[in-house]
């Protein structure tokens, strides 16, 4: 059964093809909405709340776009609204508070694992723009629209992410100017 | 350009080389900012080449659990998480099903004992008249409130995200659907001012999301009758 078959099945309320739906897109929505809140629990409970919302929607989705482009947008949407919900509760992070996670000396090639925990520990402002960009593919105009910010407030924060993931990966060599070390990612 | 260049403006090299001639001047004679260069260009790529994640063992057993316990559309969802049976209720739907359902038990029982409601549950109308508590008048408040945030759009597209959904707006004359579209964006607009003074509401929050899907389908509809990639 191809994945238009199951969608078909999916909408009459078959639920073995909605298992299958999951089992085919689970970890891509688990992993998009993973990066953009940094946190397992929190993305465990709300990648459960995209699924529920998905099947809640799927007698909307005509099948025009891909289901998974749907699938994945709806998924972001979910985390991006959790985060500026949360965002108004926290207090602006620091630089100075800025933990650090990585111990990449100058001839260690950074690993994955390096570069995910970098993720978690950035402020969620720079992390959300950076995973869209960076990581997701998305384009500063759909990453200002999601945000409701402008382009170049997108552009902004992904430089600034980028830099500050430099100082989380390399604290060492990363400071503005001066001799550098020459860690490698 | 005698200083080095920072990771900012390194980074914005990385995506608009051609924006910045003098930096670009300085990156080709200064081998610490090349290397910079470079480093962040790796660190680009390895962002873009990460690997999924896995999902969480036993979440389909938690979401068939929350399909089979019977709730939807828009309401209270109880959804049991793994093993730790932990209760998941959304707060904006809790609150809205919450304030329906207490106006509603109002009205009922004014009408099975006699009293008399002149406007139907979800107008402000005689509601406030028939509670006495604040608790009571807060609740009310809460639900005309969400009435009036839920008025326009319907105003907007007939049944709301529905009416944008796929399928939904694409029949539709695509002048219709931008006039649409632009009337969306005033309700978006209107509801983050509202936010940005009430950053709590939990019902202005819960519905901007909705207007903002919304506003993405129908950009997405559009798009595709004008032949033109919105997303």
């Amino acid at each position: 059964m191809d994945e238009r078959d199951l969608i078909a099945c999916a909408k009459a309320g078959e639920r073995s093809a909605m298992g299958e739906l999951y089992e085919l897109h689970a970890r891509r929505v688990y992993t998009v909405i993973r990066r953009l809140v940094g946190d397992d629990h929190l993305a465990e409970d709300l990648s459960q709340e995209a699924w529920i919302r998905a099947f809640e929607k799927l007698h909307l989705f005509r099948g025009d776009a891909a289901f998974g482009t749907w699938l994945y947008r709806l998924a972001t949407n979910v985390a991006l609204n959790r985060l500026r919900r949360s965002s108004k509760r926290r207090p602006v992070e620091s630089a100075a508070e800025l933990p650090r996670v990585a111990r990449a000396h100058d001839d260690v090639i950074v690993t994955r694992r390096v570069l995910t925990q970098a993720l978690d520990q950035l402020p969620p402002g720079y992390r959300r723009v950076l995973v869209l960009h960076d990581v997701e593919g998305w384009t500063h105009n759909d990453i200002a629209e999601a945000l409701g910010c402008s382009p170049g407030t997108s552009k902004s924060q992904l430089h600034k992410a980028r830099a500050r993931m430099r100082k989380l990966i390399a604290p060492e060599d990363s400071g503005n100017g001066g001799a550098r070390g020459e860690a490698r990612l | 350009m005698a200083n080095h260049m920072d990771a900012e403006r390194i980074s914005a090299l990385l995506d608009e080389p051609w924006a910045d001639r003098d930096c670009r001047a300085h990156l080709e004679t200064c081998s610490d900012c090349q290397a910079e260069f470079e480093r962040l260009s790796r660190m680009r790529m390895a962002l873009s080449a990460l690997p999924d994640e896995k999902a969480p063992a036993g979440q389909w057993a938690a979401i068939e659990a929350a399909l089979d316990a019977g709730e939807t559309r828009g309401g209270i969802r109880w959804i049991e998480r793994g093993f730790g049976g932990r209760l998941f209720v959304p707060g904006p739907l809790q609150a809205a099903a919450a304030l329906v359902l207490f106006v509603g038990g109002v009205i009922a029982g004014l009408q099975f004992t006699g009293g008399s409601v002149g406007n139907p549950p979800g107008t402000a109308g005689d509601l406030p008249a028939v509670v006495s508590t604040a608790d009571d008048r807060a609740l009310v408040d809460g639900l005309s409130r969400m009435e009036s945030l839920r008025s326009p759009l319907r105003q907007v597209g007939e049944g709301g995200a529905d009416a944008a959904s796929e399928g939904g707006s694409s029949a539709r004359d695509p002048l219709e659907t931008a006039q649409r579209l632009a009337r969306l964006e005033g309700l978006i607009r209107a509801l983050r001012d509202r936010l940005a003074t009430n950053p709590d509401d939990p019902l202005a929050s819960a519905y901007l999301l909705e207007l903002v899907e919304t506003r993405d389908r129908l950009a997405e509809d559009l798009g595709r009758a004008s032949g033109t990639r919105t997303w």
